[in-house]
């Protein structure tokens, strides 16, 4: 058991720390794009929420888990929505997504002050996890729409899709379950959460260096060729 | 239970990606197989209009030149024979009425004939036809006209020269019907391995977000061609407002091939 416990505790404090990387990737690339200045935003936050719940050094009073939990739910679900929103150009799949989490924004608010989680709030996370799929398959839906012949692997947003899609996918059937079945068998597989959640960090980073690799098309052409512009003087 | 669930639902995701990677590369790439055919077909067809119009305009012009000259210089002559028997005064104002409409004739077809073929630009090459075209502009005292090559030591290919006297020829007109502007400027050179000309005006123009509009709608026939030919030279043409805000710029982009001997 405690064996167990010191692996989970590696992964935890390899992923608390796997958080930075997003803001550094976003600084060392010297991007300039939102996109990835909200990834660079996310890291920091999510970096800090982690860090406090350190079991080491713990500063969350037990009676703040809920607020905890909702508050890690929310800004979870606000950052995979606003980035795959920025990404979808369908009108119509763009107002449903907003009214989508209208629902779900409501919905976990009326979920923290009326009932009270156990290890996890399972229920708004399982609907964050199916909402976020839905969007995702907007995504790629609108992908295979497109006319465009690029791979779709050579968008940013597609890595950003696949690490929601690995950590969503490594992460949902622990939080449906993890109220409702033994300790011990929560505690020994704990980890793989954490293992998914790291992938997701790298793949993150993979689609700030996927958006800075590729070039983008010129506003202007030729304002170097000498002799070819006016002597206004 | 719960092991065996997170590692189905991650070997899920990941032949959904799979998957989602595969089929999109297989359509893209016959989407790119398309495209690629649709171009070569199109590029034939455009090849093959242009060529046929050239001709048509070379025929034209040798017609005009060579036939309805030389026709018309002998029905002056005879003109003169069947006025033998007339009183002097009316045999002179007669031929010379005749041969002043006649001069203007040969004059308006040797001028037709110029205008489908320049002979400038067959014989002196671009340079020499397009500051010919400025200068005459210029000598209507309609507008300040000038052209300035900076490096055409390497002639292009005639038929390149063409498509880019056709383009400016195009260009110009345009200017003179719609820009209302005061003065035209004609810049070239060479950077690397591309050719480059650039035209200046600052009367009224367009941007390249009007340029691409105008060529997807039904009109703009004259933009449609400047599209069609720089497609067959695989050049570019770009559309801008210049930073001081008080001209247009046009500006060709065309691969510079091998000098023409």
């Amino acid at each position: 058991m405690v064996k167990i416990q010191i692996i989970e505790k590696l992964f935890l404090h390899i992923l608390t720390y796997s958080y930075l990387l997003l803001p550094l990737t976003f600084f060392l690339s010297r991007s300039k794009r939102r996109d990835d200045f909200i990834i660079g935003v996310y890291g920091i936050l999510f970096f800090i929420l982690l860090y406090l719940i350190n079991p080491d050094h713990r500063y969350i009073p037990e009676s703040y888990t809920q607020v905890y939990q909702t508050s890690y739910t929310f800004c979870e679900y606000l950052f995979f929505t606003y980035l795959l929103f920025r990404n979808i150009t369908i009108k119509s799949f763009r107002i449903i997504i907003l009214l989508f989490s209208i629902f779900f924004i409501g919905f976990l608010l009326y979920s923290h002050l009326t009932k009270s989680y156990g290890l996890v709030d399972s229920i708004p996370v399982g609907i964050e996890t199916i909402l976020i799929f839905v969007f995702i398959s907007f995504f790629f839906y609108q992908n295979f729409k497109s006319t465009n012949d690029e791979y779709i692997y050579t968008q940013s947003c597609f890595w950003l899709s696949v690490g929601i899609l690995i950590y969503l996918g490594g992460t949902f059937f622990f939080n449906i379950l993890v109220n409702h079945i033994d300790l011990s068998q929560v505690v020994k597989y704990w980890f793989l959460t954490y293992i998914a959640d790291i992938i997701k960090n790298l793949l993150f980073c993979i689609s700030i260096i996927v958006y800075v690799r590729t070039p983008h098309k010129e506003k202007s052409l030729h304002k170097s060729v000498p002799y070819l512009d006016l002597d206004m003087n | 239970m719960l092991f065996i669930g997170t590692m189905g639902m991650l070997v899920l995701t990941v032949g959904l990606v799979l998957f989602i990677i595969f089929h999109q590369r297989k359509v893209s790439r016959y989407q790119r197989t398309l495209q690629k055919m649709e171009e070569e077909q199109q590029k034939i067809l455009l090849d093959a209009s242009i060529r046929l119009q050239e001709e048509e305009r070379q025929r034209l012009a040798a017609d005009l030149h060579d036939d309805a000259g030389p026709l018309l210089a002998t029905a002056r002559l005879y003109l003169n024979e069947n006025l033998v028997n007339q009183d002097k005064a009316t045999q002179l104002q007669a031929i010379f009425q005749a041969r002043q409409i006649i001069d203007d004739t040969i004059q308006l077809v040797r001028n037709i004939s110029h205008s489908l073929m320049p002979p400038t630009l067959k014989n002196f090459g671009l340079e020499s036809a397009i500051n010919d075209v400025f200068q005459k502009i210029s000598g209507s005292g309609s507008m300040n006209a000038s052209s300035r090559f900076h490096d055409y030591r390497d002639r292009l290919k005639p038929e390149k020269e063409l498509i880019i006297f056709r383009i400016v020829q195009e260009l110009i007109n345009n200017i003179l019907k719609h820009s209302s502007s005061s003065f035209i400027h004609l810049t070239q050179n060479v950077h690397g391995d591309k050719f480059y000309l650039r035209i200046h005006h600052d009367g009224r123009g367009i941007i390249q977000t009007d340029f691409d509009k105008l060529n997807k709608s039904n009109i703009g026939l004259g933009l449609k061609n400047i599209s069609s030919r720089l497609r067959v030279a695989k050049g570019s043409i770009y559309f801008e407002k210049d930073i001081s805000q008080t001209y247009y710029k046009v500006t060709i982009e065309l691969p510079k091939d091998d000098p023409y001997q």
